[in-house]
């Protein structure tokens, strides 16, 4: 009698192998998942005319410059129509600001060589942030020769502003 | 009446207990989790590099045959895991000029070329990159960026 009550009793022993390959294929998913970050993208459209004086420039443009900040390596500082703007996150407020918050107005982005890309694609954020979508690179100096040109012609449009 | 109890035949499969596919999903599943991880780091025309941030940028979906320049740190121009010469990226970009158009002459206006540049680098070398796309008319382009949500993370 005791035995078929031992048997009776005798409940089916849980599993856990499952569960635990379950939490396993959790953990190594979690474990992994943040170095698969997406990469995003910014697009842009290089101008077509090259040299000093391309055609963005000569019409009404705001001209958003990024500078190196001299002995400062990893720092950069903005001129947005030549008044500066040394906070990065204000850019897309003065450049709305400079175009009376129209946003149709041409916008040619100008960076110096040596600086950091990260503030170049920072400006170009800022004007898309502020819904301004013609941005304009300004033409790379052209080789050798025509270099010290180029850079004289700058400095008397700089100048003359 | 007691219902006879039929002890089940040791030979006969059938009868025992049935095939378990548990391990198998299991392990099928792992094997599609750790390949899904890998593939995107494993991605030999990607350098490593540290992308800067942009809250505006938008999702990027690859498209087959798109070219993508890396610009590494100190000024070197990668493609698919292959340092190139100036003179190299201008053969690549004029191959890239002649698949961009198509055989009517219309330009596929969904390749652009992806430019993924360390933030660090100096952008006198991303703007000589540029320049060589200008130069073999290739206008269209874009910039590689980090996800915002996910450099937060990082940070964190």
């Amino acid at each position: 009698m005791a035995k078929i009550k031992s048997q009776v009793n005798e409940e089916p022993a849980d599993s856990f192998t499952s569960m635990i390959d379950i939490v396993f294929l959790l953990l190594i998913f979690f474990i992994l998942q943040p170095f698969k970050s997406p990469e995003m993208k910014l697009r842009s459209e290089l101008p077509k005319d090259s040299g000093p004086s391309s055609s963005t420039d000569n019409m009404e443009s705001i001209r958003l410059e990024v500078r190196t900040v001299p002995g400062q390596e990893d720092s950069a500082y903005f001129k947005i129509s030549m008044v500066r703007v040394d906070d990065p996150d204000r850019i897309f407020r003065a450049l709305l600001n400079q175009a009376n918050n129209r946003t149709d107005v041409p916008v040619v982005l100008d960076a110096d060589e040596a600086v950091h890309f990260k503030y170049v694609l920072k400006a170009l954020d800022q004007c898309y942030k502020a819904e301004m979508r013609d941005v304009k690179f300004s033409a790379p100096p052209p080789p050798n020769a025509a270099k010290h040109e180029y850079m004289e012609t700058r400095r008397q449009r700089d100048v003359s502003r | 009446m007691a219902k006879k109890r039929v002890r089940p035949d040791p030979a006969d499969c059938s009868a025992g207990a049935g095939f378990d596919m548990t391990p198998m999903i299991d392990v099928t599943f792992l094997l599609i989790i750790f390949f899904m991880c890998v593939t995107e780091r494993a991605d030999s025309s990607k350098a490593k590099l540290k992308l800067p941030v942009a809250d505006k940028a938008e999702k990027d979906t690859p498209i087959p045959g798109r070219l993508l320049i890396n610009v590494l740190k100190k000024g070197e121009v990668e493609i698919m895991g292959q340092r190139r010469s100036d003179a190299e990226l201008e053969d690549v970009l004029e191959l890239e000029r002649q698949a961009s158009v198509s055989d009517t002459g219309d330009e596929f206006p969904d390749r652009a070329i992806l430019i993924r540049a360390d933030e660090q680098t100096k952008y006198g070398d991303v703007q000589r990159v540029m320049g060589l796309c200008m130069k073999h008319k290739l206008w269209r382009i874009a910039f590689a960026t980090k996800d915002p949500i996910m450099s937060q993370y990082e940070r964190h």
